[in-house]
């Protein structure tokens, strides 16, 4: 337990369960709207938890690589989201439907 | 390095947004709470000793993506009667238990970990005289790590073609609501941009020696575009115009070439020489910030709206 | 230069409180046109005093200008999104709250 005291296992254990509550959140709920805002909060645990294990050096020396590697993953994840939100609006359009019962009822209603 | 309150008060605070955020039955709350979780991320990656990730998570994470969420459900919202499906599916309490031990596993292999390492902090140290910059971070992104950054900027136009394809060219006749055409904010407008460009160029410049760098300061270009985008200032985003493609391409292009042609003065694919390094590096930077903004703008664009959401007809015709 | 410390968190202090009293009258006002009332004392006098704290302790006057920028930019949006949204809610007819 004295572990956890240290910033680094800290923060990355809060990053561990901010990454989970998001894939609890992608499959449980319905609306894209949701599972996009759940993919989001995956990706910012993970980030979460890659820095904070960059955090173990000395003092005032963290890694820069993990940095790196976030920055370029937080870039990847809003090209991610945009694409995952114009497909949801297009749906919208085609559609009417914003999740995934009015998909199916949708569907049901054209046979 | 111990836990102060600071990480105590935030920690918690960060899971329980988390939660709320997804879970709250009306989504424009939950994109606020998402925004908001976003700014306190931020803080934590300052706590972190990240301020460059900090920056970007604040200009992107918090403020394009919130952008993002907030345009795509003024569009769904705008059409009454479809928002009122029920939120979520019979509640399953199953799905607890394997996300639950996946969290314990995590943890437990988080603990395996040895409690002090240096990584590759040294090396980057070392070598940061190499590199033309002084900021580490910035050093990994353009030079060290220049490959994942190139594929990054790829990745970036990649979507913005998917968006761009997903819609029409015509910019869309906007709500009369959606966009005030306020003095006050065209006022504030004017005041505005000249400082979002200026800011925009000092974090590209200081990127190179202190915290900053080329997708901070174009995260803050789609920041001034979305406002003049709101304000009903018609910017040329027709995509059928070269020059907007040009620009488009020029941060991947860019960086593609000056990788090609170190390949032809003789040295290793994205090996930069060392007298020059840093005028190569602020070179693909200026071309990243450029293109970096206009591809977010138009991803905001796309998901907002402002790109044409005229409905296709059956045949596939316009 | 242990005088300019003490001042310099005082004045953090006092815009600590006004953030807080902020918060208290977002929370607790009747309707959107007080809450935004509330809501810009923060932005405005609670930034301003710690901003002051802060620059009694630079080094430059490069970080003063800057401090003082980023002030300014703060005063203008908070002012113009403030002036907008209530501009909003008097169109979608929203009464200011009157007391009963």
């Amino acid at each position: 337990m004295e572990l956890f005291k240290q910033t680094a296992f800290f923060y990355s254990i809060t990053g561990v369960s901010i990454f989970c509550i998001g894939l609890y959140g992608l499959i449980a709920y319905d609306h894209f709207i949701r599972k996009t805002i759940a993919m989001n909060i995956m990706g910012t645990g993970l980030f979460l938890a890659l820095v904070a294990l960059a955090h173990r050096g000395p003092e005032g020396t963290p890694d820069p690589v993990p940095h790196g590697m976030v920055l370029t993953g937080i870039v990847v994840s809003v090209s991610a989201t945009a694409l995952l939100l114009g497909m949801v609006v297009y749906l919208f359009l085609e559609t009417g439907a914003t999740d995934l019962k009015g998909l199916i009822k949708k569907r049901e209603r054209d046979k | 390095m111990n836990v102060s309150a600071f990480d105590c008060i935030i920690a918690p605070t960060l899971i329980l947004l988390a939660w709320l955020a997804m879970r709250i039955k009306d989504l424009f709350v939950g994109i606020v709470l998402f925004i908001l979780f976003g700014l306190l991320t931020a803080l934590t990656w300052v706590e972190l000793q990240a301020p460059d990730i900090a920056l970007v998570e604040a200009a992107i994470g918090a403020g394009v993506v919130g952008a993002l969420f907030l345009g795509c459900l003024g569009i769904i919202e705008s059409r009454q009667g479809i928002y009122q499906f029920p939120m979520e599916r019979k509640r399953r309490s199953l799905l607890w238990i394997p996300v639950l031990s996946l969290a314990a596993i995590l943890c437990w292999s988080i603990s395996q970990l040895p409690p002090e390492t240096q990584g590759l902090g040294n090396l980057v140290r070392n070598s940061l005289l190499d590199s033309g910059v002084t900021n580490p971070v910035t050093a990994v992104i353009l030079n060290f790590r220049g490959y994942d950054t190139l594929l990054e900027i790829g990745v970036l136009f990649l979507a913005a073609v998917a968006i761009v394809s997903l819609r029409f060219f015509e910019p869309a006749k906007l709500d009369s609501r959606l966009a005030p055409n306020s003095r006050v904010f065209l006022f504030f407008l004017q005041l505005l941009t000249p400082s979002i460009v200026l800011v925009s160029a000092y974090l590209l410049w200081q990127g190179t020696n202190y915290p900053g760098g080329a997708f901070q300061a174009g995260a803050i270009l789609t920041g001034g575009g979305v406002l003049l985008l709101l304000a009903k200032v018609s910017l040329p985003l027709d995509y059928r115009n070269p020059w907007l493609r040009l620009a488009v391409v020029s941060g991947f292009a860019g960086f593609l070439l000056t990788g090609l042609g170190m390949m032809g003065i003789g040295m290793m694919f994205l090996e930069y020489p060392v007298t020059y390094a840093k005028w190569v590096i602020v070179l693909i930077e200026i071309l990243a910030t450029v293109s970096s903004g206009l591809i977010l703008l138009t991803l905001f664009s796309g998901c907002a709206g402002f790109l044409g959401i005229t409905r296709r007809g059956g045949d596939g015709t316009l | 230069m242990v005088i300019i410390d003490y001042v310099s968190l005082i004045l953090a202090g006092i815009g600590t409180i006004f953030f807080m009293a902020s918060t208290l009258g977002l929370l607790s006002f009747p309707d959107v046109y007080s809450r935004l009332h509330a809501l810009t004392k923060a932005d405005n006098v609670g930034l301003g005093f710690i901003i002051l704290g802060i620059a009694l302790r630079s080094q430059e006057v490069s970080e003063l200008m800057k401090l003082l920028l980023i002030w300014v930019l703060a005063i203008i949006s908070s002012c113009s999104s403030c002036y907008l949204i209530a501009r909003a809610a008097c169109r979608m007819g929203i009464k200011p709250w009157k007391r009963p």
